[in-house]
Parts: C-alpha cells; sequence; structure tokens
C-alpha cells in the first residue's frame, strides 16, 4: 500500500494527505461559510458586506435576545449577553475579519481559530439559550471546534517533541481529515439519535413524517400568513407519504442509511465525493419536501466531501501536463 | 479443601482438564475467527444488550468483555497487527481519525443540546400525533386572528414552539413535576411569558407601541387517523398589550 495514498501502512480509513493549493482552496471556501454563519452585525448597506452580500442562508447577524433565560453550554458559567450589545459590535467585526484573513492565510491559526470559534460559540450559545435550538449553524460551530482543538494540539506536540522528530502529516492534513471525522461524527451521531430516540422505531413508523411536513407547513403559513403558498389541506408529499406507508419506510431508510453509514466515505478521495454528493441530496430531499434548509451545512460538506477544489486542480494540472498521469484521487 | 479418595482426583483432574481443553477450544475459535465477524457478533450483542433484552445474569460479562471484544475485532479489520508492537498499535489507534469519528458520537451524545454539540434529535420521534403553536390577535368578535409571526414578532412559528416547549420544560425541572401535573394556571403562566418576550422582540424590530393588540398563544394538535386530518386549537395563553 502506498505510503502517500489515502490508507497510509496498515491503517484504512486513516490519515490522507491534501496537497498546500487544496488546503488553501478550502480554507477559502470555508471561510467564505464561518463569514456567512458568524453572530455578528452585518457590514455595509442592507445586510452587504465587502466580501459579497450576507443574509443568503438566514443565519447572519447578530443575535439580539437581551436575555439567557435558559443557558446551555458555556452560558451555565458565563454571561454571554454580550453579544447582543451595540457597543461590541464593531469590535466583534474587526476582529473577525482579521481572524478570517489569517484563517484564509493560514497563518496565526493558533490565535485566528479559537478567536472565530469563540465568537461563534458566544453567539450561536446566546442564540440557543432562549429555550430552544437553532440547529442551522451546529455544524459549522462543530467544524470550528474540532479546528481548534486539532490546532492546539499539533502546536503543543510540536513544540513538546524533539528535534527530527518530524511527522509525516502537516497540520493541514490534521485540520482537513479532521473536519472531515466532525462532520461525519455529526451524521452518525443524527442517525444513531433517531433509533435511540424512537426506541428502534422508526423506521416503522417513518412514514408520519408526513406530519412533521404537515406541521411544518402550517407553521409557514403562520409565519408568513401567505394562503397561496401554504394555504392547502395537505402539504405536498404529505399525503402520499401517510397513503403508502411502505414506499415512505423505503425512501426514509435510505436517508437514514446515509446519515448512518456515511463513515465510508473516509475510505478514500471517490467514496468522500460519492457520500459528499449522498448527504446534499438528502439534504436537497428535506428541503424540498419539509422547507427546511441547511446550506451551512451543504456547503460545509460540499467543500470538505466533495472538494471541488481538488477535482479541478487535479483537472488543471492533468490539462497543463497531458503526458503525465493525473496525480491518483487518494494522494 | 482435600479430596479423599482417588475417584474424586480423578473426576477433579478429569473436570480441570476438560474445563481447560473446552476453554481453550473456544479460545481458538474466538481468536481465529476474522476481526468483521468478531466486531459483528460484539454489535450484534450490544445492541440486544441496549434493547434491554440481554438476560441480567449475562449483563454483567456483556458489559466489561464485549466493548473490549469490539475493539480487537476493529484492531484486526482495519489495522496490521502482525508483527508491532502492542505501543505502536495502542498509538495508531489513538490516532486513528476512525477511532475520534466514534469518541465524537459518543461525546456528542452525552454532551446532546449545548452548542457547540448536539445529537440532533429532531424529527426523530415521528407518530400520528404532533404539534405547533401560533400567534394570534382578538378580533372584532373575540376570535383569533392568525398573525404573520415572521414579520412581526421576528420569531418563526417553530421557534415559537420550541420557546415553549424549552420554558414549559424548565418550568416542570424546575418545581419537580411532571408533564401531566401541569395546570392549566400553569400553562398560562408560561405562555404569557412567552407572549411578552414575542412583544419585546416585536416593538425592537418594529418600534415601540407598534403591536398595541390583544396576543394569544394558540396551541394546536394535528392527529392523522383513519379519517384523515384532524386539527384541535386550544387557547394557551392572552396577553393584553393595549394598555
Amino acid at each position: 500500500m502506498s505510503e502517500d495514498g489515502l490508507t497510509t501502512a496498515g491503517s484504512r480509513l486513516g490519515m490522507m494527505r491534501f496537497r498546500k493549493w487544496e488546503a488553501f482552496g478550502i480554507r477559502l471556501l470555508f471561510a467564505w461559510v464561518v463569514f456567512q454563519a458568524l453572530p455578528i452585525d452585518s457590514f455595509g448597506p442592507r445586510g452587504d458586506s465587502w466580501f459579497g452580500p450576507r443574509g443568503w442562508f438566514g443565519t447572519n447577524g447578530r443575535i439580539h435576545y437581551p436575555e439567557q433565560p435558559h443557558p446551555v453550554g458555556i452560558a451555565h458559567k458565563v454571561d454571554v449577553t454580550f453579544m447582543s450589545r451595540d457597543a461590541v459590535q464593531p469590535y466583534l467585526m474587526a476582529v473577525s475579519i482579521l481572524a478570517l484573513i489569517s484563517y484564509v492565510s493560514g497563518r496565526g491559526l493558533i490565535f485566528s481559530l479559537p478567536i472565530l470559534t469563540a465568537i461563534m460559540i458566544a453567539g450561536r450559545t446566546l442564540q440557543n439559550s432562549q429555550g430552544f435550538t437553532f440547529h442551522g449553524a451546529l455544524l459549522v460551530g462543530f467544524v470550528l471546534t474540532i479546528q481548534t482543538a486539532v490546532v492546539i494540539v499539533c502546536t503543543l506536540v510540536r513544540l513538546l517533541k524533539k528535534r527530527g522528530g518530524e511527522s509525516r502529516y502537516s497540520l493541514n492534513d490534521y485540520l482537513i481529515r479532521f473536519t472531515q471525522v466532525a462532520i461525519v461524527a455529526a451524521y452518525v451521531v443524527s442517525g444513531v439519535s433517531k433509533l435511540i430516540e424512537s426506541e428502534g422505531a422508526w423506521i416503522r413508523d417513518s412514514h408520519y413524517t408526513g406530519v412533521y411536513i404537515i406541521k411544518t407547513y402550517r407553521q409557514n403559513y403562520h409565519d408568513t400568513l401567505d394562503k397561496e403558498k401554504y394555504g392547502a389541506e395537505y402539504a405536498p408529499y404529505a399525503k402520499e407519504m401517510l397513503d403508502n406507508p411502505n414506499r415512505t419506510r423505503l425512501l426514509m431508510a435510505l436517508g437514514l442509511g446515509i446519515e448512518l453509514f456515511c463513515f465510508i466515505g473516509l475510505w478514500n478521495r471517490w467514496l468522500l465525493a460519492l457520500t459528499g454528493i449522498a448527504v446534499v441530496t438528502l439534504h436537497q430531499f428535506i428541503a424540498e419536501m419539509m422547507n427546511l434548509y441547511f446550506p451551512l451545512n451543504e456547503f460545509t460538506v460540499a467543500i470538505y466531501f466533495i472538494n471541488p477544489v481538488f477535482w479541478i486542480g487535479a483537472l488543471i494540472l492533468w490539462i497543463r501536463s497531458p503526458k503525465s498521469p493525473a496525480p491518483a484521487p487518494d494522494s | 479443601m482435600s479430596l479423599k479418595y482417588s475417584y474424586q482426583r480423578a473426576l477433579a483432574v478429569l473436570f480441570m482438564t476438560g474445563f481447560a481443553d473446552g476453554a481453550k477450544r473456544c479460545w481458538t475459535t474466538i481468536a481465529g475467527c476474522p476481526g468483521w465477524l468478531k466486531l459483528l457478533i460484539s454489535i450484534v450483542i450490544l445492541s440486544l444488550f441496549a434493547a434491554d433484552m440481554a438476560p441480567p445474569a449475562l449483563r454483567w460479562p456483556i458489559r466489561f468483555l464485549v466493548p473490549p471484544f469490539a475493539i480487537w475485532g476493529f484492531l484486526e479489520t482495519f489495522f496490521v497487527l502482525r508483527g508491532r508492537s502492542v505501543r505502536q498499535v495502542t498509538l495508531e489507534f489513538v490516532r486513528h481519525p476512525f477511532v475520534w469519528m466514534l469518541g465524537l458520537v459518543g461525546i456528542s451524545s452525552m454532551i446532546k443540546e449545548n452548542y457547540p454539540f448536539s445529537h440532533y434529535p429532531m424529527y426523530s420521534k415521528p407518530g400520528p400525533v404532533k404539534e405547533y403553536y401560533y400567534l394570534g390577535k382578538v378580533g372584532e368578535a373575540g376570535e383569533t386572528v392568525p398573525v404573520p409571526m415572521g414579520h412581526v414578532t421576528t420569531q418563526t412559528s417553530a421557534k415559537t414552539g420550541r420557546i415553549y416547549r424549552g420554558r414549559r420544560n424548565a418550568y416542570l425541572e424546575e418545581n419537580q413535576m411532571h408533564r401531566e401535573d401541569l395546570t392549566q394556571t400553569d400553562r398560562e403562566r408560561i405562555g404569557a411569558e412567552v407572549l411578552d418576550l414575542l412583544h419585546t422582540l416585536s416593538e425592537k424590530r418594529h418600534g415601540k407601541g407598534s403591536a398595541r393588540e390583544v396576543w394569544r398563544l394558540v396551541k394546536v394538535v394535528l392527529e392523522v387517523g383513519p379519517d384523515g386530518l384532524k386539527e384541535t386549537p386550544t387557547i394557551i395563553a392572552e396577553r393584553d398589550f393595549t394598555k
């Protein structure tokens, strides 16, 4: 087995190497996603910013809650309501921009990643301390947390290691690989929760997802009072799901399977890209049927799993040097 | 204990050799089966254990013996064990991304809904009965007229439902009560808190005095049965914001 390959000597689903240009491209794209998800004020007029419009995902902007009546996470120990204050917004914006520039450049990650993670966690914790949970920005926060942990551990190991004890993998390799691991873990835990919470009856009862769809449809009606769009008795797909339980069970079991077994994507780049496409398609299905949108998750999965940076880069390299073979997709 | 008679000694020796031989055969079979089979057997046994289907006498061995057996199977499946020291294999195991993935799944399941961790429990209990909440204002004839919540309060119906349920659960926990013990007064009190929050957020968006109305928080129970779809609305709380 190739030392440079995906499955390093003796281990499968293990570490992987990434090229410098690939790591830069991934950081650039993910920085844009983080920028969209940061819980701070928008820049410029009407939510537009220097880096393009914000608010495409409906997840950006300052968290306005003045209190944290039902604390979760760090809010048990820290008062995070400062995230809603006017006075701190300019500072948060300035610090975030500097941290994002540092993140994209790959320099000073030991400072920029903890800063971005802290801002993200403080803001979203305030949002989730109101008695409900907003799941739209969870994956980005989770990924940032894991990346921070990786950069801290790698820096400590480098400081403590004796000279000559160079690691086979770079910080970029660990950052990207462990981000993929974190994303897989988030989807697997979602599948596991479905089985645990329903006491194993999720697939049997999954045709009742039609009731969830009707519920979301009614909720959307009450958000907008748009009778044309949400005025019918049954939401689209709901009646078909309730009337055809077995076909629905099959479809929902497929979705659950994607969540539970997406770790297979860690095997190599091809499977990773296929898993990424499957997960994004799953999100598109959920969006179409239930009007539940997770654009931040979709973009994060697309960047780290489908990894267009690598495939486009590999194609360009292949076109530029037609005589030499394209870089192996698993290197 | 001493064994007096020779036949007792003979029986004991026979029993011990038999036992030792049996144990050796068992061990050889277990150790000889491929890693993936070890992993599969462990998963099946642990699933039965998780589903509370294991007999009480077997719970102790399952709890302590099956997880190491599963790790063994995992190591054999995904690692090259032969010719490598225990230290090497242990280090590789601890550093292995897949092991971290399993660890993160475990940590997220334990920490639950504490940002940035979550066990993603939404849509995990599909059933024929669901409920949702909406905001209404009192009309001229005393009827409830729905209000476009997203625009007026910045909070969606889904979020409002989660806020109400979250506060209700916190109230139950605080007073060490069960959901069935909640009185109409309790519900009204929690609902009024939610209406206050919605009103504050509405005034923050549209300016002070922008919503001088009587607001109601309404719960609708949605039920699918053989007769089709049934919806039952109930007024949870009412707050007068006209003054």
